[in-house]
């Protein structure tokens, strides 16, 4: 790159070096003069400024050409510190045409007194002549490339580039008219003047084309503005004097150049005076759009906000912001309120949870408030009253989008109520809103919410603020649902798995059928507090053909004690057949389970308690492994506990187990109701933290001794006891197993 | 000495050993269930095995709820306690514990004092 430059300059300075050379050819010889000779001086000097400009270029613009990508981002600016800097150049251009002037005054003050002579006829004044005039076109090229920036800021480059060059074709045919006139190519007289003044009257109406549309001018900000009326003044200022400088006849700077080259003076005095009118375009276009600029202000936050809403809507579906529906509700609200520069701004979103359907028909409403407390909001939404003025049959804002489905603005509420709601610094102020926007948030053809924004100010909004909040509502009610669709498809496929596994365990442990027990109508109930439970209950027939309910308990929960659950399980049901009574049948569990547990003491902290009862022949007997009592309900409304002693198995060794355990008869008559139950059912908690204990639970048996069905009993109490846990939820497996003795026709 | 472990509010258990005493007093207190066991177990065979003390009397006045899986540790460990010539006595029972520890027969297993310094002097005859 630079050692292109480094080419295009040598390039240039060769050429110049030939101009040098043909002086110093004209001069001895004086064979060439007139305008042939100055066609020639100025085609080399045009060809030197050419390839000086295209060292420039790749030097300057160029490579800058990547910040300019950035600072086009801040589109408002830009434009302005290009007419800011081009400042400088002009200012340069005053001082280089006042050079020589000043260069006279030194030279009369140090050698000659005389005033400085311009001796054609002198070899050094052609050379220095020339080395002035070289540097006047370097200057006259960063001019030039400098207006061809700010002509082409925020233009079309093809409709720009045509306007740029017919202005160029114009100024260089009035150069050439000049040239062709002072060197007598064209006969001096009123109509070559007249051709010269009709060709710079085209060079001044390609200069007003120039700055005709000046599209960055809109977007520049009241204070872009004021810099903008400041520099274009003084542009337009040292324009006229560069003018003045170049094309008077009385500076020294001025037969300089016209020595130099005539054809380049007339070029540089059309440049001059097309800057001097661009600027004065410039300057009185921004005074005149100065009353626009808060609008326009107004109008490019909104096209920002857009811009970020975009990039946000693309951003979120991909980002983690969809697993976090919360935040993502709050973002958008945010959004909304920076979008409309509204003081505050809120949402509500009924969305469908496909997984949880037991609550609110699978309802389920994402709110989210900025600047703005729920209380609020709400009776902004709710309230009638408040807008008899906007002319609207509307039974409230929220009613009014159920309606309509269409976005409306409130410009002015007639309601003076004070809402409370918290300001950017979180402290509670009371404040009145004037001003709303509600557009509706619809999916499929339905209104699912709405997105609220609302200002202090009265007549604050307008249909584009309408505009924007559409397409802001789109987005965001895409956003939400789907965020909610990927909450529900995590929510489904977790409860999925657990689910799978705890119905495989449940079904393997839990009988299907209820035994046929003569006199007795039987139900029960198991209801894991995890996904796996621990409590169990079966139905086995003894050795003595007499028919066993059992109802079992592991110590633990989850997968392990579910497993030692099935073991267990597995055991009595091995052991009923060939056991003589339920003695019997616990003594040989607890040593079968005694013997499987591992003997690590970690490992074995798991025992069951189990509570039996059988019905045959011998009547109705309990027996009882640490677990619960059994809970006998007279018809009568009575009731007792049953609790003999015993052991939970897997505790210890035989001798001990064996004596201590106890087997009781239990005295049935028709109408009495039997319960085993587990501690899940009597632990249950309110929320004070109250447990529900045995009298409560016997007292919601006795309330339902009308219930002549086991099943409709059994629920009955299960759904009192989730009464009194409110919360309907259990800390523990609960298991309930009704016994319910028929009434004898 | 006293080494100490605990879950916020939920469950805490402490162990005290008197100067030339070889019983060591663990005192219990909050809510031994499920969650908290694994804790307890935790610290019952740091006490028995890392620091070979095998007389324990577990302090149970402060505790408010025991489930089985809190049984289930002791369960685990007497055992090996026994084994090691020591036991584990269980002294000060709020009235509610006992209940679950009674339906269990846990009587049956464990001496069961009203004071500490009952089930201290237990270990000495």
């Amino acid at each position: 790159m630079r050692t292109r430059a480094l080419f295009y300059i040598v390039f240039g300075f060769l050429i110049l070096g030939a101009l040098l050379v043909l002086d110093l050819v004209a001069h001895s010889y004086s064979a060439m003069h007139g305008a042939l000779l100055e066609l020639i001086r100025a085609g080399l000097q045009g060809a030197a400024m050419l390839w000086f400009a295209r060292a420039a270029e790749v030097l300057f613009f160029r490579t800058s050409s990547v910040s300019r990508v950035e600072e086009v981002r801040q589109a408002a600016r830009w434009p302005i510190v290009l007419v800011e800097r081009f400042s400088i150049v002009l200012g340069g251009s005053v001082l280089l045409a006042l050079a020589p002037y000043v260069f006279t005054l030194s030279l009369r003050r140090v050698t000659t007194p005389g005033p400085f002579k311009i001796e054609p006829e002198r070899f050094a004044t052609v050379w220095s002549i020339d080395i002035l005039g070289f540097l006047w076109l370097v200057m006259l090229v960063v001019l030039l490339m400098s207006f061809w920036q700010i002509v082409f800021v925020r233009q079309s480059p093809h409709f720009a580039r045509r306007r740029f060059i017919s202005w160029a074709v114009a100024a260089g045919f009035f150069a050439l008219f000049t040239l062709w006139r002072d060197e007598g190519v064209i006969p001096p007289g009123a109509w070559s003047g007249s051709l010269i003044g009709a060709v710079a009257l085209v060079v001044g109406i390609a200069a007003l084309l120039l700055g005709y549309r000046l599209p960055w001018l809109p977007h520049a900000t009241r204070e872009g503005k004021q810099k903008l009326l400041m520099f274009a003044a003084i542009n337009t200022v040292l324009a006229l004097a560069a003018l003045i400088a170049f094309g008077g006849d009385k500076l020294p700077a001025d037969e300089i150049f016209e020595r130099y080259a005539l054809f380049w003076h007339s070029a540089a005095v059309a440049a001059f005076g097309t800057l001097a009118i661009y600027f004065a375009l410039v300057f009185f276009s921004t005074l005149f759009t100065l009353s626009s600029t808060e609008l326009v202000e107004r109008k490019s936050a909104e096209v920002q906000s857009l811009a970020r809403l975009t990039r946000f809507s693309s951003d979120i579906l991909s980002s983690e912001l969809l697993l976090d529906l919360p935040k993502l509700a709050e973002q958008i609200t945010a959004l909304a309120a920076e979008a409309t520069e509204s003081d505050c701004a809120w949402l509500e979103l009924r969305t469908t949870n496909s997984f949880n359907v037991g609550r609110n028909n699978g309802e389920e409403i994402i709110r989210s408030y900025a600047s703005i407390g729920e209380q609020a909001a709400e009776r902004i939404m709710q309230e009638a009253e408040g807008f008899p003025e906007a002319g609207l049959q509307i039974p409230s804002p929220r009613g009014e989008l159920e309606r309509s489905r269409k976005p409306f603005v409130i410009r002015r509420r007639i309601s003076n109520r004070q809402y409370l709601f918290p300001n950017a610094q979180q402290t509670t102020e009371n404040r009145e809103l004037h001003s709303l926007v509600a557009v509706p948030l619809i999916r499929k053809d339905e209104v699912r919410g709405g997105l609220y924004v609302a200002k202090e100010r009265e007549d604050a909004f307008d249909d584009d603020d309408l505009t924007v909040l559409t397409a802001f509502s789109d987005v965001a009610s895409l956003a939400l649902e789907t965020a909610k669709l990927v909450q529900n498809s995590i929510e489904k496929q977790k409860f999925d798995g657990e689910l799978r596994a705890a119905r495989v365990m449940q079904k393997s442990l839990l009988p299907e059928r209820f035994p046929a027990i003569p006199g007795f109508d039987i139900y029960a109930i198991s209801i894991p507090a995890y996904d796996v439970g621990g409590d169990y209950y079966d139905f086995s027939t003894l050795w003595d053909a007499s028919t066993m309910i059992a109802i079992g308990d592991v110590s633990g929960k989850g997968i392990s004690a579910s497993l030692y659950m099935a073991e267990t399980k597995g055991v009595v049901q091995a052991l009923a057949p060939i056991m003589a009574s339920m003695t019997e049948l616990l003594d040989g569990t607890n040593a079968a389970l005694l013997h499987n547990s591992p003997s690590t003491a970690s490992l074995r902290r798991s025992f069951v308690t189990l509570g039996l009862v059988s019905f045959g022949k011998k009547g109705v007997r309990f027996v009882r492994a640490g677990h619960t009592p059994l809970l006998h309900v007279s018809k009568d409304g009575s009731f007792r506990f049953l609790q003999p002693r015993g052991m939970a198995v897997g505790l210890i060794h035989q001798p001990i187990f064996t004596e201590v355990l106890e087997e009781l008869p239990v005295e049935v008559s028709s109408g009495d109701v039997l319960v085993l139950f587990s501690d899940g059912i009597t632990d249950a908690r309110n929320p004070e933290g109250k447990e529900l204990g045995y009298d409560l639970l016997a007292q919601f048996v006795r309330q339902n001794l009308d219930v002549t069905n086991a099943r409709d009993l059994t629920l009955k109490v299960l759904s009192s006891v989730a009464e009194y846990t409110q919360s309907g939820n259990f800390d523990d497996d609960a298991t309930l197993v009704v016994m319910r003795c028929l009434e004898k026709l | 000495m006293a080494q100490e472990t605990s879950t916020p509010s939920r469950f805490h258990v402490a162990a005290f050993t008197r100067p030339g005493s070889p019983v060591a007093v663990i005192e219990l207190g909050g809510q031994l269930d499920a969650h908290t066991a694994p804790e307890f177990e935790r610290f019952l065979e740091r006490t028995v095995r890392d620091e070979d003390k095998h007389q324990l009397v577990l302090d149970f006045e402060k505790l408010d709820y025991i489930s089985s899986a809190g049984l289930g540790v002791l369960m685990g460990l007497i055992e090996e306690v026994r084994a090691g010539g020591g036991d584990i006595k269980l002294a000060k029972l709020p009235e509610k514990i006992y209940h679950v520890l009674d339906l269990l027969g846990f009587p049956l297993v464990f001496q069961i004092f009203s004071t500490i310094e009952e089930a201290e002097s237990a270990f000495e005859s």
